[in-house]
């Protein structure tokens, strides 16, 4: 079976280290990762993930900005993208809710919560 | 001349008069003599009979001239100690022996008596006028001196009845706003008696003179009609006085004063008021008004200033009180500004550590107790400060309120419904007491829940051996709490509605009930709370126009009450 491609966007190098050596440690992904926000539509225009985890608060450009940019994108409009974030308070992290009407994952998160939603929302 | 002088100075009236008969009678006959005898007429019979007759002419004159002068004399003498007979002229006839009576001599005799009583009586006003005048100026500067109101109408008043030898005597003062004189000052009545002695502007004579501004003399107390009916025993009898007390066109009160009917040692009988005493009276209280009316207002300036110092120490506290709040407030912001920035740099080591641990897990052998304890230990630690951190975070998100109009029961069921596995972990007994038919309240129902899910926590890890969790919704009738409700002193005029939670916990520290409420205060073991739970719950329920109120229960545990205002209209 073809490994799932995810593309992680997150300008904290630590955070897309540990989760790639993570899920290529399930070996059911590939896994491509993006320091800077500016970099991530090329990035995904030549990947083209399965699915996008994208960090909010990035330095050079925001994680709302890129989402917006792969909505744009005809080849990117449909790909999956969901937010990793920092900024979540208890009542937000109960869930039910969406960032930009798109689903958000609270930091830190157990990295089987991650994998639980990829096989949620991407089919092969 | 010397000789002359002090032969002018001793020769009595007797002497002079024998002097002056010697030269004017004697003399002439003599001359008559010596004028006959030279003319050989001095022989004659004729001449002879008329020198002797002339001789016993001058003879008796000289008798009755020397009888008057004594008779004068004597008079004299008699005037330097006067008799009320003398004064009248009842015993002016002087008779003079050969002559009768002298009419002239009497008259003489009662015009002296009633000069010296004149010259006496003159001499006895000058003297009071005098003393008067000594009075008023030793007054007016001691007054100058005394800024303390009762200490100057003690003196003036004193002052004032030595003048004028009164023996009773009281100053009033008026009160503009009630249009009342009151007794400030007496003297020679007992306190009891005038204690309670106010008069209205208008009433009584003391209340007409402070009305018209003219003083009112009483000549006879007992007999004058004006006194008749505000005779005052105090008073006695005789003679009254009352004068305004008037700073320019101002009355500010009113002297009484009273001479009693016998009068006074050295009034020679008089017990009558004079208008001498009048006069004193005006000129004095003209100077004693302004010392009296500046001590009035140092005094009333006083009480101001003392008013005034109340207020502000009042307003120094609330403005201390609103310092502190508003920089609790600021720590509360920065606190939130802060969250905010921390966040964001913590959760990502956090999430770092986390998905490390779980690598790790994954990867290290399961056999080895030990590895899986410090790993799990250490995802525990992650969550911990994770929590914390959304903690952070509830206090800067922006407090968007959903308000509507809510049923508070059906808010205390869902709440407890969340909590209801930990209720039957701790073997906590959950008991609701809800009332019926309560009114609906304006309130967020997420928001309230999130409050009572909080005091329901805490309650439940209050009892960690178990025990009991009482619910208890009510209305609170308009006006206020009774006697055992901790916000008795909330004011209510519409009524409120109203929860209590209570525990039988340990109960709250006594030192620490009052820190409660501040941000990361909390009495659970480390790691057990970040201590921002009833922080966040205080802050959600005042949004919304609630009061919360934490305190011990007297029969042990926690009591936890929230209270909603109902608006006009029940709502």
């Amino acid at each position: 079976m073809d490994k799932k491609r995810i593309l992680i966007v997150d300008d904290e190098a630590g955070v897309t280290r540990m989760l790639k050596m993570y899920l290529e440690g399930t070996q059911a992904y590939e896994v491509r990762t993006e320091n800077q926000g500016k970099r991530a539509l090329a990035a995904a225009r030549e990947f083209r993930p399965h699915m996008v985890l994208l960090d909010v608060v990035m330095p050079d450009m925001d994680g709302a900005s890129v989402a917006a940019q792969m909505t744009a994108d005809v080849s990117l409009k449909d790909t999956p993208v969901v937010f990793l974030t920092a900024l979540v308070t208890n009542k937000e992290a109960g869930g039910g809710r969406n960032i930009g009407g798109r689903p958000f994952i609270a930091k830190p998160v157990d990295p089987e919560k991650i994998i639980e939603f990829i096989e949620t929302h991407v089919q092969n | 001349m010397k000789v002359w002088n002090r032969l002018s100075k001793t020769v009595s009236l007797r002497e002079a008069a024998t002097a002056i008969f010697g030269l004017s009678a004697l003399l002439p006959l003599l001359l008559l003599v010596a004028f006959l005898s030279r003319h050989n007429l001095l022989l004659k019979l004729e001449a002879q009979l008329s020198i002797l007759a002339a001789l016993v002419l001058a003879v008796f004159g000289f008798v009755a001239l020397r009888r008057m002068v004594d008779r004068i004399s004597s008079l004299v003498r008699a005037l330097e100690a006067p008799t009320a007979t003398d004064a009248t002229g009842s015993a002016g006839e002087i008779p003079i022996p050969g002559l009768g009576a002298v009419a002239e001599i009497g008259q003489l005799r009662d015009f002296l008596a009633r000069l010296l009583v004149d010259i006496r009586s003159s001499t006895e006003r000058l003297e009071d006028l005098v003393f008067k005048i000594g009075t008023l100026n030793e007054t007016v500067e001691l007054a100058a001196r005394i800024p303390e109101l009762q200490d100057l109408l003690a003196l003036v008043l004193e002052r004032t009845m030595r003048a004028v030898r009164g023996t009773v005597g009281s100053i009033m003062l008026l009160d503009r706003d009630r249009q009342k004189l009151r007794i400030v000052a007496a003297r020679g009545v007992t306190d009891s008696v005038l204690a309670d002695v106010e008069l209205r502007v208008g009433s009584g004579i003391a209340g007409r003179v402070a009305q018209h501004g003219d003083p009112i003399l009483v000549e006879n107390i007992e007999s004058d009609p004006r006194f008749a009916k505000d005779h005052h025993p105090a008073y006695g009898g005789g003679s009254f006085i009352c004068m305004p007390i008037r700073v320019a066109d101002r009355i500010i009160g009113v002297i009484n004063l009273a001479r009693r009917e016998h009068g006074m040692p050295g009034l020679g009988g008089a017990s009558s008021f004079t208008p001498t005493d009048l006069q004193f009276l005006n000129a004095l209280m003209t100077y004693v008004a302004y010392a009296l009316d500046n001590a009035r207002l140092l005094e009333e300036a006083l009480q101001s200033a003392k008013q005034l110092r109340e207020v502000v120490q009042d307003q120094e506290l609330r403005l201390t009180v609103a310092q502190q709040q508003m920089v609790q407030a600021e720590k509360l912001e920065s606190v939130g500004r802060l969250a905010a920035g921390v966040a964001h740099e913590v959760k990502n080591p956090l999430m770092i550590l986390l998905t490390g641990i779980k690598y790790l897990s994954k990867r290290l052998p399961t056999e080895d107790d030990s590895v899986k304890q410090v790993l799990e230990d250490m995802s525990d630690a992650v969550e911990r400060a994770d929590k914390v951190i959304r903690g952070l975070l509830d206090l800067s998100a922006p407090r968007e309120l959903d308000m509507k109009l809510e049923d508070l029961n059906p808010i205390v069921e869902q709440s407890l419904l969340l909590v209801k596995h930990d209720l039957d972990r701790g073997q906590i007994n959950a008991i609701k007491k809800l009332e019926d038919n309560l009114p609906p309240v304006t309130l967020d129902s997420f928001k309230i829940q999130q409050v009572l899910v909080n005091l329901f926590t805490n309650a439940i890890h209050a009892m960690p051996e178990g025990g009991m969790l009482t619910v208890k919704t009510y209305r609170r009738p308009p006006g206020g709490g009774g006697a055992d409700d901790p916000l008795a002193d909330v004011p209510t005029p519409e009524g409120a509605v109203g929860v209590e939670v209570d525990d039988t916990g340990t109960g709250i520290p006594g030192d620490k009930l009052k820190k409660i409420f501040d941000p990361f205060f909390t009495t659970k073991p480390t790691g057990k709370g970040t201590g921002l739970g009833l922080s966040i719950s205080r802050q959600l329920v005042e949004m919304q126009g609630g009061v919360m109120d934490i305190r011990n229960r007297a029969e042990g545990g926690v009591r936890a009450t929230i209270l909603f205002k109902l608006q006009e209209g029940g709502k």
